[in-house]
């Protein structure tokens, strides 16, 4: 990876289309879900081994006396909590399915062990993916042996591609600059270098960009 | 040794490989498949030592897929998925329940013998040359283009599945047909509850996976298409057969667990388990809905949307009744009398990292965020959270809790308090990170990995050593104990059910005159300790 | 008179127990079965939306003719077969025995014509691989119709094998008088089995023989 110094300590990931703060928006809140869970049973299961622990004075009389029914909360409470995170995920799964009219369309070949990439102009590249930023761009993808899939971190996207159909996946970059892309569908020997960048630029520039004949030695654009 | 019992009625080797007794053929798999777990272990230390750094030093590609693929393959069908039916649910359910053994005894033993030809098998993939699919056996990769001993590995697996179906159904008749006079279905330990719905999902699911196994190696053989599209197959439906199947294994991985906590719990916070039926009905639950959810596999597979947010929705679903469980084995401590012995450790342990492995299973079964997060680590923590902190914590926590009864032996107790504590540390150790490493993007099944990743890598191989040495001394402490233990009573925890009542080790038929059960089960009082 | 009882094995109180275990163990070993021909069922019906014409063309290259008299002489040999275990509900030894083996007689009568099936479709270049038909293959679908078709047949046809293997074991051990009318639990288990091999035909037959005839 050339895009950033790096000295293996870095806990951040670049968030860079219109749809990625709202994953992380559901991925923080079940974050803070969890936690809130965890932390109130494991205070619990502390809290209880420490008071009666065997031995100790506590209380125990009616230890198994008729109680209110505390199942019942305790399958109602999961189970809101679970429809309002289902809900809330489909719409956001719901818009990674679903692109608007007059996407940009990029055409990408995964093959053992590379991305070939085709733009509109006619423009070809190499494990290097360029796209304009602001509109919406659509991937449409196939594979020419196994199953691949684009993974873009920076763009919380992912899509599987697959040998003898197409799929898309389409996003609207929102910030400039060059993210790594990996495969993630595990593909044989070098399933782990199939990787490569998505270098985001404004759309004037990538239309200048792809308008070019590549150049002889294809110089890095550098941000 | 005074006392007859099943460890001394016969000793030549050939009385233990012919015995059709439970109890002898509980501790053959107990050996056979705490070495295939050393043998998973071996892969995973080596898996470990690769990703210390980002460079693909240590082992080239082709080994490394190879190791991660006999590591999940090993360990998923060789470990988990007969650890606690076979060795615990072997030994203890035909006692639990009042019998002499379990329905089938020959087809028992053939259980075995049919786990140790799969087991074969697999080893002979493994010194032949390894097969690098992963556990998963993707289609078209495995049929087409993998240049490994696919077709072996298969045929191990597939071979293995027949003793699950065996185990399954020797465990279906003996549940519905051999319980003691006054043991009604409500009055079953929940740990038999648990293994019975275990069974029906073995009996269930596995038949599947031989048939999705056999059709990869009509594939591969003969060259037809049946999910290559380059010969008009689908490779999609491949993925839902397999899930099909090995979405149900998951819970024949955490059901067993789930009942061996129980047990546990209950007896060491003297106190009857919160919520009896509710306990059942969750275990039933899970079984049933387990079956429904398989396509959370497959969020970005190509599958339609529509299907994606079915199985997202049932993926939630699944998740209330082991709610429910956490929730009443932490009431079930409320006004107990809690001692903290091995199992209980190991129990408590299990709660925990079963919990946290839990809770990320939602995060996954969100289809938006799984998007992101899906063949990433963020993955692997979330299953070895469940199946390693969650499951193997609970074999483990069983395998102490009924030591004295199996071996007639008490074993160090310290040592034992001691290494569950290492392991829960260790453990976490391990596979935090993999959750963070996930978020970060480090995808799975990666050789080499971009150096921004090797901090997160580090501690997770560090914490690999620690697992490691926690999993080596119950083998040490165990052993020992096996020769200078001391001798156990036959009601060492003051536990109650019916394998108590009988001598520790049992004897031959197990009980000398045939229990009846007077009541329900777990009429533990915290007051009585 | 014959007086063959059952033995007990010690793991059980009462013979009432031990049948009740052999035939619910039986039946879940059918469920078992039901799954492994049901993976492929679903198989069948996915690739049977997705290339409705190959199916279509598919079958009618398969020979009607045959399949029915296949049929028709496995329904039979499943009567034949209730008729053995009433026979030996009645103490009737000879006919037992005489009906078991006309089932088995069905049995190999159907695997035969079956094989001259298989021969017939070999020679007409019906096999998938690459001797398959050109002008077949050229629509989408029917190769893959015909993979699953050997498949399906093929694995019933095993099924045939190992159900007639079990129907001469259950000759001879009528033969031997090991049975009575109050102990004949193998022969109803075999029975059991020998339906299932029929039942998962009656299935098969209209998917591979009717498809564009319905
Ligand atoms: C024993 C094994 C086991 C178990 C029990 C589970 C349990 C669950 N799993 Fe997991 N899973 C695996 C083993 C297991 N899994 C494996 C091996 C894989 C990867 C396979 C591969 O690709 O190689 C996988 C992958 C996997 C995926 C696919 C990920 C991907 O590849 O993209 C998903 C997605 O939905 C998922 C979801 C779940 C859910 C929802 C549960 C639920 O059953 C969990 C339910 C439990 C809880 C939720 C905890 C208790 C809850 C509470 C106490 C509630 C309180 C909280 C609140 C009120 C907020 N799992
Ligand atoms: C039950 C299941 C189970 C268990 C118990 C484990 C246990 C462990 N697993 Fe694994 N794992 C899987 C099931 C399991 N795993 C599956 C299904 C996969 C997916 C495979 C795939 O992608 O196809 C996987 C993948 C997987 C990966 C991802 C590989 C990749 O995607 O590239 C990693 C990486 O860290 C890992 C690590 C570990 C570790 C450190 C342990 C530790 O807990 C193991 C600890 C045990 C030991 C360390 C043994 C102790 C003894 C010794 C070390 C002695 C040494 C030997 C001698 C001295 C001779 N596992
Ligand atoms: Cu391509 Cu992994
Ligand atoms: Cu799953």
């Amino acid at each position: 990876m050339n895009e950033t110094a790096t000295n293996g300590f870095d806990f951040s990931v670049p968030s860079a289309t219109t749809i990625a703060p709202s994953i992380d928006g559901l991925f923080y809140t079940l974050v803070a879900l969890s936690a809130f869970a965890t932390i109130a049973i494991v205070a619990a299961l502390v809290y209880f081994c420490v008071k009666y622990r065997a031995g100790s004075s506590a209380d125990r009389s009616d230890a198994h006396g008729a109680r209110l029914n505390i199942e019942d909360i305790w399958i109602a409470v999961p189970l809101v909590l679970f429809l309002i995170v289902f809900v809330w995920s489909a719409v956001l799964y719901a818009r990674i399915f679903t692109p608007p009219p007059n996407t940009t369309d990029i055409f990408i070949v995964g093959k053992q062990w590379m991305w070939k990439v085709q733009h509109g102009s006619g423009r070809q590249e190499i494990n290097e993916v360029h796209v304009p930023m602001g509109v919406p761009v659509r991937l449409v993808m196939t594979s020419q042996d196994v199953i691949h899939a684009f993974f873009v971190p920076a763009f919380r996207l992912k899509q599987d591609v697959l040998p003898g159909r197409y799929t898309a996946l389409w996003f609207q970059a929102t910030k400039a600059g060059v993210y790594p892309l990996s495969c993630t569908e595990y593909c044989g020997t070098d399933h782990s270098r199939m990787g490569g960048t998505v270098v985001v630029m404004p759309q004037e520039d990538y239309e200048r960009w792809a308008a070019q004949k590549p150049p002889a030695v294809e110089e890095k654009p550098h941000s | 040794m005074s006392e007859r019992s099943f460890l001394n009625d016969g000793v030549t080797l050939r009385s233990w490989l012919i015995t059709r007794d439970h109890k002898r053929i509980a501790i053959l798999f107990s050996i056979a498949i705490t070495a295939f777990f050393f043998v998973g272990g071996l892969a995973a230390t080596w898996i470990r030592i690769e990703l210390a750094t980002p460079k693909g030093d240590v082992v080239s590609a082709d080994t490394y897929n190879k190791l991660f693929t006999i590591h999940g393959i090993v360990m998923v069908w060789f470990f988990l998925i007969p650890s606690i039916p076979t060795t615990l649910g072997n030994f203890l359910l035909p006692i639990m329940i009042g019998a002499r053994d379990l329905a089938f005894p020959r087809l028992n033993l053939a259980s075995f013998y049919i786990y140790i030809l799969g087991g074969i098998f697999t080893l002979i993939t493994v010194i032949a040359g390894g097969v690098d699919t992963g556990w998963t056996f993707y289609t078209p990769y495995s049929t087409m283009f993998s240049n490994s001993y696919v077709l072996l590995a298969a045929a191990g697996v597939f071979i293995v599945g027949f003793s699950s179906i065996f185990t399954g159904l020797n465990f279906i008749v003996t549940v519905h047909t051999m319980r003691a006079p006054g043991m009604k279905w409500f009055r079953m330990p929940l740990f038999v509850w648990a293994m019975y719905s275990t069974s029906i999902v073995m009996v269930l699911a596995t038949p599947v996976l031989a048939m999705v196994l056999a059709l990869i190696a009509i594939e591969r053989i003969a060259g037809i298409g049946i999910f290559d599209p380059a010969l008009g197959g689908d490779p999609i439906l491949f993925q839902h057969l397999f899930w099909f199947y090995s979405h149900p294994a998951v819970y024949i991985m955490v059901l067993p667990a789930m009942g061996v906590v129980s047990e546990i719990i209950t007896c060491f916070a003297r106190k009857k388990i919160f919520g009896y039926k509710f306990m059942v009905y969750a275990i039933a639950a899970i079984g049933v809905i387990g079956f429904m959810v398989w396509g959370h596999h497959m969020f970005v597979s190509g599958q339609s949307m529509y299907s994606g947010l079915v199985f997202s929705l049932l993926s939630f679903l699944v998740a209330v009744p082991s709610a429910i469980k956490v929730f009443n084995w932490t009431a079930t401590l409320y006004k107990g009398s809690i001692s903290f012995e091995a199992p209980m450790i190991y129990a408590l342990g299990f709660v925990g990292l079963f919990l946290i492995g839990g809770l990320t299973g939602l995060f996954l079964a969100a289809a938006a965020v799984d998007v992101h997060l899906t063949q990433t680590y963020f993955v692997v923590a979330h299953f070895h959270y469940i199946m390693v902190g969650g499951a193997v914590m609970a074999y483990l926590g069983g395998i102490h809790y009924w030591w004295p009864k199996i071996t007639g032996r008490l074993y160090h107790e310290r040592s034992a308090q001691l290494s569950a504590a290492l392991m829960f540390c260790g453990f976490n150790l391990t596979f935090f990170p993999q959750f963070l490493l996930g978020y970060l993007g480090m995808p799975r099944r990666y050789h080499e990995y971009a150096d921004r990743f090797q901090m997160l890598n580090v501690l997770s191989s560090a914490g690999a050593v620690i697992l490691a040495l926690a999993y080596v001394a119950p083998l040490v402490y165990l052993t020992w104990s096996l020769f200078r233990g001391e001798r156990a009573p036959a009601n060492p925890w003051h536990a109650k059910g019916l394998e108590w009542t009988v001598s520790s080790p049992p004897p031959t038929h197990n009980f000398a005159h045939p229990p009846t059960v007077p009541d329900e089960p777990y009429s533990y009082s915290p007051e009585s300790r | 008179m014959n007086t063959a009882t059952e033995r007990l094995h010690e793991q059980f109180d009462t013979s009432r127990q031990q049948l009740k275990a052999s035939k619910l163990g039986m039946w879940t070993f059918l469920a078992t079965e039901v799954l492994l021909f049901g993976a492929l069922f679903c198989v069948y019906s996915f690739y049977r939306f997705q290339y409705p014409q190959g199916y279509a063309l598919g079958s009618k290259h398969t020979d009607v003719v045959l399949g029915t008299i296949e049929t028709i002489i496995l329904l039979t040999s499943s009567l034949t077969m209730a008729l053995a275990i009433r026979a030996i509900r009645l103490a009737q030894r000879r006919t037992s025995i005489a009906l078991l083996l006309t089932t088995a007689a069905f049995g190999v009568s159907f695997l035969a014509i079956h094989a001259t099936e298989y021969v017939h479709e070999w020679h007409e270049h019906l096999f998938p691989g690459h001797t398959f038909d050109a002008t077949l293959r050229a629509v989408s679908g029917t190769e893959m119709f015909f993979t699953l078709y050997y498949v399906m047949t093929g694995l019933h046809a095993l099924h045939v094998t190992i159900g007639l293997t079990v129907l001469l074991v259950l000759v001879e051990l009528t033969r031997r008088n090991r049975f009575s009318p109050t102990y004949f639990t193998p022969v109803e288990l075999g029975g059991l089995y020998w339906h299932l091999v029929d039942i998962v035909w009656i299935f098969l037959f209209p998917l591979f023989y009717l498809v564009s005839r319905t």
